[in-house]
């Protein structure tokens, strides 16, 4: 094991953990402690406990309705517009309480992109700068469009014309479109729920590659209803069933010899 | 099989007959007036006041009239009534009492019109001194249309994609900034189309301003908001009261002119509605 150097640059209040496979020491950028999410009477979310690492990806699996969109909505606080919803808990951002701070200031470290592609009905252009703009942001507007469609793999695709509408692209560009667009944020986060269930597998394979390339900037928490897609991106996979988190472990280790009686039964496709 | 082929056929050819026969009526209707009208649609027409021989009467102090009021409904109403729906649509808490206030303005849209003519005339002519006056009758017009824009302004609000919303959320926005960005800018022209319809009626009518005292006869055409004034369709009604026939030629013509304008708003909102949901496909 080696340790080095900027490995140690972390915020003063930042908790540091041990990253298994690397054996590097990686931030833990985020973290809850036991976070329970109601929809009304509704439990969602059980009691649950997890960190995310910095610059790693993250899937949560598990079936329909098991409070894995709760979860990944209640960390840049999107919940907060369904009626009667509560949260209890620790729901922390490198050492900020998530739940007590200003949603705006969340939003803008951490990202999300959308189970379908939800552009505005703007230029390709304006869809970009249209985040920046409204905090403020009036220069250099032009390199950041460039900068961020091409990590987003879409500049070449989509240079000669910006002045088009983001609506009028196909699904699969859209959704490198919105993720271009989470990315002019300058997030530290970025939150995928299901971002490939409305798109082609050509697509898919697309923003799975792309995914791969950000977690060296970015981390990523990836909601996902398709394990095979789970196993290929994630560094780390949380298997959740109804509300409560069954174990959360690294992704090889899930798929190849999971801990828990309910996950091996999920990843084998004995239900789900 | 076939009896149910056959039962398809007959009941599209009577839904067709139907609306041929709604559709016919409308246009013998059209017809009898544009027969009876045309000759004196002249530019006379448009330059003469009311007089007491039919072949120099015209409209001036009813376009006029009719104009200079619907100009201050607009500018009253409009404002008021998408503010108010963006206050309800977005702001308003969901509770007991706010949607008591929907309920009724939804009832409201149905009230005769009738009764804000009588509202109109004890409150802005009597009780806040406005006379029977172009501004009375504009400001009745108002508020006879505001429930109407009010509510197709916030259907528009509400037909926006909940995914557009989030996006914009999820950027940091603050609520203003995603109204203002995001959501108004495409659910304008569904606004564009209820204001334009609402200011159509608003055109059209005439027994509230009867009652708010708009004159029948004027030789005059409005200098500001407090003068008298009379409107298109209230001399109509007058020329159709008379007995000589070439009196009911003359209102025929004021229908033709009335018809063409109304015809021309909402045309216009259809163009405007088109435009701007060529740039809206989701």
């Amino acid at each position: 094991m080696t340790l080095l150097a900027h490995d140690f640059k972390f915020p003063s209040n930042a908790k540091v953990e041990r990253d298994d496979d690397s054996g590097r020491y990686r931030e833990v950028i985020l973290e809850a402690k036991d976070v329970s999410a109601f929809y009304g009477k509704k439990e969602a979310i059980k009691n649950v406990s997890m960190q995310v690492l910095k610059n790693k990806a993250t899937a949560i699996i598990g079936p329909s309705g098991c409070g894995k969109s709760t979860l990944l909505r209640c960390i840049n606080r999107m919940n907060d517009f369904v009626p009667n919803f509560k949260l209890q808990g620790a729901l922390n951002y490198r050492g900020r309480n998530i739940i007590k701070s200003d949603p705006m200031f969340i939003r803008t470290q951490i990202g999300m992109v959308f189970q379908r592609p939800n552009p505005f009905p703007k230029s390709i252009y304006d869809n970009i700068v249209w985040g920046p703009k409204i905090h403020g942001k009036k220069t250099h507007l032009n390199e950041l469009v460039e900068d961020v469609l091409r990590k987003a793999a879409l500049w070449d695709e989509v240079k000669d014309r910006l002045g088009e509408l983001g609506t009028n692209l196909s699904g699969g560009q859209q959704q490198r479109l919105c993720l271009a667009r989470t990315l002019a944020m300058g997030p530290n986060v970025i939150l995928m729920d299901e971002p490939c269930s409305a798109l082609d597998p050509k697509s898919t394979a697309h923003i799975e590659d792309l995914i791969n390339v950000l977690k060296d900037e970015y981390t990523i928490i990836i909601v996902t209803h398709n394990m095979h897609q789970a196993a290929r991106v994630s560094d780390h996979t949380a298997f959740f069933y109804e509300g409560e988190l069954v174990e959360f472990a690294a992704t090889e280790d899930i798929f190849t010899r999971p801990k828990n009686k309910k996950t091996e039964d999920y990843i084998t496709g004995r239900f789900g | 099989m076939k009896a149910r082929k056959r039962r398809e056929i007959i009941f599209q050819l009577l839904c067709a007959c139907i609306t041929i026969v709604g559709i016919i009526l409308l246009f013998v209707l059209l017809y009898h007036v544009v027969l009876e009208g045309w000759k004196f649609l002249t530019p006379h027409f448009f330059t003469d006041f009311q007089s007491r021989f039919p072949v120099k009467s015209g409209m001036k102090a009813g376009i006029y009239g009719s104009l200079w009021m619907i100009s201050i409904t607009a500018i009253t109403a409009i404002p008021l009534g998408i503010a108010s729906a963006i206050f309800l649509e977005e702001y308003a808490p969901k509770n007991g009492f706010w949607k008591m206030v929907e309920l009724n303005i939804s009832n409201l849209a149905g009230v005769p019109s009738i009764v804000y003519g009588l509202l109109g005339l004890s409150l802005f002519v009597r009780a806040l001194g406005f006379g029977q006056s172009v501004l009375s009758g504009a400001l009745t017009m108002a508020l006879l249309v505001l429930p109407v824009i009010i509510v197709s302004a916030r259907e528009s609000i509400r037909a926006v994609p909940l995914s557009l919303r989030e996006a914009a959320f999820a950027l940091g926005a603050a609520k203003y900034q995603v109204l203002f960005g995001q959501i108004l800018p495409v659910a304008i022209p569904g606004i564009l189309t209820g204001i334009i319809l609402a200011l159509g009626r608003a055109f059209g009518e005439a027994a509230p301003l009867i009652i708010v005292g708009a004159l029948s006869y004027v030789s005059f055409v409005p200098e500001n908001v407090n003068s008298e004034f009379t409107v298109m369709p209230i001399q109509i009604y007058n020329w159709s009261g008379r007995p000589q026939e070439e009196f009911h030629q003359l209102a025929a013509t004021g229908i033709i002119v009335l018809l063409l304008i109304l015809l021309s708003l909402n045309l216009a909102a259809i163009i405007l509605r088109d435009h701007y949901q060529k740039r809206f496909r989701l």
